[in-house]
């Protein structure tokens, strides 16, 4: 955690799947910041309760809404929370989901149900959830004169295609076309960027691989990108905050790659 | 000249040094350390091509 300027108080966000990981990073430090944070998760409820704990011991007012960000009626559902505050000025799409299938050649590894529940979570979740905030969020413009920002939390996968699943990787390049469409479509009243993050260790891995083997990717990782080092949450949520604040003002349409290097190919040679 | 880019942009402000000196500042900080060989475009979306139907 950085920083105790309250420059976000009185702020309402709301941060899909924020009950564990990269969702809780930032719901945090949005509480820290001095926002007002909507924590949301779908199964995870007992985390989600400590996430909420976690932002109220920053003063934060909160909400914790048990939705499937993939359903109308989950969309709808945060929406009638965040209308609760009036409006709202920060919301994080960072709810998604993959079926890991790491070997990309194995076209049998995936079928259509797994690319449908991927699609579903990863891309039309985002917009179902903008389409029921959508007022709130320019209602927050109208407020203040600032506009309201909107963060994707996108992934690598889809720029290089390389990632957990070929449907993961290309909903994630439909997640990136998204945000540039609807930056243009919705400007200047709401901001819309996303992050590109490439290895976050979290649970998403520890959960397929088990401990022993998560270390040894953790290091693998770690020696193939250029800055060295295996990425986590708070790392990926630093600058997911940037997106959120004020010094990001200027910028809508962005989709900026959070990945150590990942992206740059190589790592240099005295990694290898 | 600052009208019309304004007018121009989605985000409908013409942008002054403040204003890209606060998104440079992320560069320069600890949010960005696992950043690196990105091109933040920080150009009130001047970019996406056309400003929006009703700023026309």
């Amino acid at each position: 955690m950085t920083g105790n300027i309250k420059d976000l108080s009185g702020r309402k966000a709301l941060v899909t799947g924020s009950a564990t990981g990269l969702g809780r990073s930032i719901a945090l430090m949005l509480a820290e910041r001095g926002a007002d944070v909507i924590v949301n998760c779908t199964r995870s409820i007992a985390e989600a309760e400590d996430t909420v704990s976690a932002c109220q011991a920053f003063g934060a007012q909160t909400q914790l809404v048990v939705a499937d960000v993939s359903t109308e009626d989950g969309a709808r559902t945060l929406a009638e929370a965040a209308g609760r505050w009036g409006h709202l000025d920060i919301l994080v799409n960072n709810a998604g989901i993959t079926r890991h299938a790491r070997d990309h050649s194995d076209l049998d590894a995936l079928n259509r149900d797994d690319f449908m529940a991927t699609y579903a979570v990863n891309v039309v979740g985002p917009f179902l959830l903008l389409q029921a905030c959508k007022h709130l969020l320019e209602k927050a413009f109208q407020t203040t004169g600032r506009a309201s920002t909107v963060l994707n939390v996108s992934s690598i996968a889809g720029v290089t295609g390389i990632g957990s699943s070929v449907a993961y990787a290309a909903t994630k390049g439909a997640f990136n076309t998204m945000t540039i469409s609807l930056a243009r479509a919705l400007a200047p009243a709401i901001r819309v960027n996303a992050i590109c993050p490439g290895f976050i260790g979290t649970r998403w891995f520890k959960d397929e691989m088990g401990e022993e083997q998560y270390e040894k990717m953790e290091a693998s990782v770690a020696a193939s990108v250029p800055l060295n080092v295996a990425s986590g949450p708070d790392d990926i949520a630093a600058s997911a905050m940037f997106f959120l604040g004020d010094g990001s003002r200027h910028v809508t349409g962005e989709t900026l790659l959070t990945d150590a290097g990942m992206h740059l190919g190589y790592a240099p040679l005295k990694a290898r | 000249m600052e009208a019309s880019v304004a007018a121009s942009v989605p985000l409908n402000v013409a942008s002054g040094p403040d204003d890209i000196a606060a998104s440079a500042m992320f560069c320069r900080g600890d949010g960005s350390r696992h950043v690196t060989g990105e091109t933040l475009l920080t150009d009130a979306g001047m970019h996406l091509g056309c400003a929006p139907l009703k700023a026309r």
